[in-house]
């Protein structure tokens, strides 16, 4: 089997801005949100850094969600429900045993279908939940102004505040879990080959 | 001519006589009445032939009254000996402290008067006038309440502020200092006038103890960070942080505003549980992750053999 050309050059580019926005963005966050008078950065430049780098990630999802609508790469993101249940469970019994065991991968990637069903979930999860309330969190936190002074007794922005902290702390997590699984490919470095050229190669496939 | 105003000045005199004569009649204790015949007389003061002050000796009956120490006879403090006017100089010598009553005596023990004492030795003002300052520079033992539960929070916030203030805006400190010394050491403050009507100078001025502390800090220690009142309470940060926003965005503009956001104040995203138990899960997230590759590792060779 030929390999195959699963990520257009616009996704590539796309992903590695997104790496490179994640990690501007978690260490100037961490460095605002745990700052104080001994810091390794000034505050005012990191605050220009965060607000900068989350301005570009909102553009990028914007360019992620605009491509998925024009181009092909949106039909990965469509769920198919039937059998979605016994896929789940068989994926994660690959990651939770089989993968010890020798046992072959349970999904074999497409043109028509590039995600197994957990990563599929989890990138929809991320793409289309944490991503919009992380990018509207941070918005909310420009231009506070806008927002009622309170919600439902509760001071709005400390919402805003918590609602960004937490999914900040879910995307790193997602991110770690992330880098992990991409090993799990057919060899350790295939998935990021892929994610770097474009093409996606294995035993399998040579 | 000159008979008619000796006339009038002695009736006016023994007009007051009477009138505070009267007055101390309601006083139950007679030998504090006896003293108060003079010193509830509000221009009473003299001026001190070495300082050039003027020493202020008027009690106010009302408020004394209504002190922790109203059943207090004079005597039990001012103990030279003042049965005769005029005075002895033995009485300007008089050395009170608050701690030779309150120190030794069970019954204060809640009051932590020892903390108090080494909280104020490590205060400013104990530091930088070790011999003028004491405990009735600031507190007038004459109308001191350790509590006024049930009145207006405004009130009591003017009530302790004046306390400062009495010092800090006065006419020698402003000779000093300048008029406008107060309004530029708090121009960082928005809404100052808000500020000062709502919070006591001491929340800021002293450190941020479980109790109230008497050791008032040097001004560049105090605090000056808005997180640590505004983010107690989610609604106070708000007020605060929609302040700054509104402000920068009509001074700024929609662009700045929004790379720049001078607004964001230090902590206002803390949550020590959120941030504890988020680092508790990642951390744990990351074992569990190394474990599974280190796993895979000695299964893979076990399965290539």
């Amino acid at each position: 089997m030929k390999p195959l050309y699963l990520y257009p050059l616009w996704i590539r580019l796309w992903h590695w801005t997104n790496v490179l926005l994640f990690i501007i963005l978690i260490i100037s966050g961490a460095s605002l949100h745990y700052a104080s008078a001994r810091d390794w950065f000034a505050f005012d430049t990191v605050m220009l850094v965060h607000n900068t780098a989350g301005i570009m990630l909102t553009i990028a999802w914007l360019v992620f969600l605009i491509g998925n609508f024009v181009s092909e790469n949106g039909k990965h993101y469509r769920v198919k429900f039937k059998g979605m249940i016994a896929r789940l469970i068989e994926q994660s019994y690959y990651y939770a045993i089989g993968i010890f065991t020798g046992e072959p991968h349970p999904f074999h990637v497409s043109t028509e279908m590039k995600f197994n069903t957990l990563q599929q979930l989890s990138y929809i999860g991320v793409m289309y939940g944490l991503m919009p309330v992380l990018i509207i969190s941070g918005l909310l936190f420009l231009f506070p102004a806008y927002l009622p002074d309170q919600f439902m007794g509760i001071g709005s922005i400390w919402i805003v505040a918590m609602t960004h902290l937490v999914v900040a702390y879910l995307l790193i997590l997602f991110m770690l879990t992330h880098i992990y699984i991409i090993t799990t490919g057919e060899t350790i470095f295939s998935n990021l080959q892929a994610m770097l050229t474009g093409w996606h190669k294995g035993k399998r496939y040579e | 001519m000159k008979n008619s105003f000796y006339v009038k000045i002695t009736a006016f005199f023994i007009l007051l006589t009477a009138l505070h004569t009267g007055f101390a009649n309601e006083i139950k204790n007679a030998k504090t009445a006896y003293c108060l015949r003079c010193h509830s007389m509000e221009t009473l003061a003299y001026r001190d032939t070495v300082t050039g002050e003027i020493v202020n000796l008027y009690v106010n009956f009302q408020q004394y009254q209504q002190s922790n120490h109203k059943h207090l006879e004079c005597i039990a403090c001012h103990t030279s000996d003042s049965s005769n006017y005029p005075h002895p100089d033995s009485v300007k010598e008089e050395k009170r402290y608050c701690l030779d009553c309150h120190k030794e005596d069970s019954k204060f023990i809640p009051y932590q008067f020892a903390e108090i004492e080494q909280a104020f030795n490590n205060s400013v003002h104990a530091i930088k006038s070790p011999h003028q300052f004491t405990c009735f520079s600031c507190h007038d033992p004459h109308q001191f309440k350790i509590s006024r539960v049930g009145e207006k929070i405004s009130d009591i916030i003017r009530y302790d502020n004046e306390i400062c203030l009495n010092c800090h805006a006065s006419p020698l400190h402003t000779q000093l200092k300048g008029s406008t010394e107060l309004l530029i050491s708090h121009q960082w403050l928005p809404n100052l006038m808000l500020h000062w009507e709502s919070v006591r100078c001491v929340e800021c001025h002293t450190p941020a103890t479980a109790g109230f502390s008497h050791n008032i800090l040097p001004a560049k220690q105090s605090v000056k960070n808005c997180v640590s009142c505004h983010s107690k309470e989610a609604t106070l940060l708000t007020s605060l942080y929609q302040y700054r926003s509104q402000e920068d965005l009509e001074k700024t503009g929609w662009f700045n505003k929004a790379v720049f956001n001078k607004a964001y104040i230090i902590g206002m995203s803390r949550n020590e549980t959120i941030d504890r138990w988020s680092l508790i899960i990642l951390g744990l997230t990351l074992v569990g992750l190394f474990a599974h590759g280190l796993g895979r590792v000695f299964t893979h060779k076990r399965n290539k053999k």
